[in-house]
């Protein structure tokens, strides 16, 4: 796709391209980006599902969670968008890469929403409240199962 | 030590690390998935100590409630790693970026024992840690120790193969 050349002409392509250490330093500073997405997704699930924490209530851990998730997907997007843009045209047609890149939007927008939701209704069903962890538990994991395997890809 | 480490490389468990079709790929994913769980919940640990979440509840609960879960995202971890150096144990054991990782997980495993005890030893004054400053210095060395941590594993794979 013509968008994906044009993006791999770039300066900010060519720059982390010709660079190994530059490449390693943001795959390594996109690692931490995505834990701390998995910190808040991960506690913030295993709350809401019981699992964890079981005796606080969600809305104190839904408000730190949701801070720490931020900070990490806007470490994540910025490095991994440098990442990307050298190797665009190899990467973007990969399952691997469109897999993990739907599973973030996905587990980010239900994480969102709900976490709106929950601060709407403190007083939430157990039971609805338990679906929901799950729901995010699954979300988030496959997201990291699938992270590794396109690490491996790469 | 060479001869330790070309023992292990030639080990059962080396070999099937280094020449399995399935078997580093499995290792490498189940460590990173080990990483980032324990890691993960491991840093709300960190911003209580400093301060920075969970102010309202007391640091001693908050690891209680969530030690059993790092210790066994850790538990993975280790074994996992222990059996990807099995595989390249040599040329690991050669890598700077290996040693400072080796050497940043003994500093993140004495800060962790330093503040266990300091728990068990002052439980009262750890449960309202908020004032102490040995306490938020021990926050912040874990947070910059793991990151360290993370680092140094990516730049292995960049530098190790």
């Amino acid at each position: 796709m013509e968008i994906f050349d044009w993006l791999e002409s770039t300066t900010l392509a060519r720059t982390v391209g010709e660079s190994l250490w530059l490449t390693a330093s943001l795959s390594a500073t996109h690692l931490i980006g995505f834990t701390l997405v998995m910190s808040g997704g991960i506690v913030w699930n295993l709350r809401a599902s019981g699992l964890l924490l079981g005796r606080w209530p969600s809305a104190a851990i839904a408000r730190p969670a949701i801070r720490i998730l931020g900070i990490g997907l806007t470490i994540s997007l910025i490095t991994g968008f440098a990442l990307f843009s050298p190797r665009a045209s190899y990467t973007a047609p990969a399952g691997v890469f469109q897999l993990k890149m739907a599973l973030l939007l996905g587990a980010s927008i239900y994480q969102f929403t709900v976490h709106r939701a929950v601060r709407r209704i403190p007083a939430l069903n157990a039971t609805l409240l338990r679906a929901i962890g799950v729901i995010g538990l699954l979300f988030w994991i496959s997201l990291a199962v699938v992270a590794c395997w396109f690490i491996l890809f790469e | 030590m060479l001869e330790i480490l070309e023992w292990l490389e030639a080990s059962a468990l080396g070999a099937i690390t280094r020449e399995s079709l399935y078997g580093f790929p499995v290792l490498v994913g189940i460590h990173i998935l080990g990483l980032i769980f324990s890691v993960g919940i491991l840093f709300w640990v960190d911003l209580r100590m400093i301060g920075v979440c969970l102010k309202g509840y007391p640091l001693i609960d908050v690891y209680r409630a969530l030690s059993k879960w790092f210790v066994f995202g850790f538990s993975v971890m280790l074994l996992s790693g222990f059996a990807l150096f099995a595989g390249f144990a040599t040329s690991a054991y050669e890598n700077t970026f290996f040693r400072i990782k080796i050497l940043v997980i003994i500093l993140a495993g004495i800060n962790a024992i330093a503040f266990h005890f300091l728990v068990r030893r002052m439980p009262a004054e750890a449960a309202s840690a908020d004032s102490m400053l040995s306490v938020r210095l021990m926050g912040i060395a874990s947070i910059s120790f793991w990151a360290v941590v993370i680092l140094c594993g990516r730049m292995i794979s960049y530098t190790l193969f």
